[in-house]
């Protein structure tokens, strides 16, 4: 159930929530289809939560012309 | 103990700039009742870091930092009783309870994170910086480095892979 292709697809999922967040504020179908998609499954929920916190620690590195 | 130079322009920054850093956090946020918790994470944070790389502009860091927990914190509250409920639940409690710990917001986390970033090819980290910012769209990234939309998605998706790899502990194939 956790081979590596799957993870893969559902990690690839789970960025595209994340871009889309990024750039927009999710619709209300786009919240609920983000829901259904959390729902779904724990595995889901587990890797929407590491590319969360991942994409969380990359917002607390400056950028590389900004550091001294 | 180690002081380091910046920890003691922090201290001051979170003392007198604390105005300033609260709208960064409301304005996101959208009230000033969660700005303060934001602050403190932000310190806590911060304080973590401050040996892992020096900065030219230690205000504008804090306040990258302050707005980015803020969006975290934004993000999450939208979903967060959805998540409870469903574990809560016990749907596939044992599975839930013998996954790896999701990644932890800490020191050794960044460190990791900030090596990753700077292992990647000089494109793929500028791209991926460009977007993070979040003061450009793919496309506008896309523009700036004469590159396809679609290049850029995936030197995002590149970037973030990389690093989730390199939290654990594996190297990507190919790189």
């Amino acid at each position: 159930m956790n081979n590596d292709s799957g993870d893969e697809a559902v990690w690839q999922t789970a960025l595209d929530w994340l871009m889309r967040e990024h750039e927009e504020t999710l619709s209300d179908a786009d919240r609920e289809a983000l829901h259904a998609w959390l729902a779904a499954s724990s595995q889901h929920r587990r890797v929407f939560r590491e590319a969360e916190q991942l994409w969380l620690l990359t917002g607390m590195v400056p950028r590389s012309d900004e550091r001294r | 103990m180690d002081v380091h130079p910046w920890s003691a322009e922090l201290e001051d920054i979170f003392v007198n700039q604390r105005p300033r850093l609260r709208c960064v956090a409301a304005r996101v946020l959208g009230n000033t009742d969660q700005a303060d918790d934001v602050l403190q994470d932000a310190y806590l944070k911060i304080s973590e870091a401050t040996t892992l790389f020096e900065m030219k502009q230690p205000i504008s860091y804090v306040s990258l930092v302050v707005r980015n927990l803020a969006i975290d914190r934004c993000r999450r509250s939208a979903f967060e009783s959805t998540l409870f409920a469903k574990e809560e639940e016990g749907d596939n409690a044992s599975c839930a309870s013998h996954s790896p710990e999701v990644i932890a917001i800490d020191r050794q986390s960044l460190a990791q994170v900030v090596d990753a970033l700077d292992e990647l090819p000089e494109r793929t980290r500028r791209a991926f910086e460009l977007y993070r910012s979040g003061s450009h769209t793919q496309r506008e990234v896309a523009q700036l480095l004469g590159v396809s939309t679609t290049s850029v998605n995936f030197m995002i998706r590149d970037a973030l892979t990389y690093c989730r790899q390199s939290l654990r502990g594996t190297s990507l194939p190919g790189r």
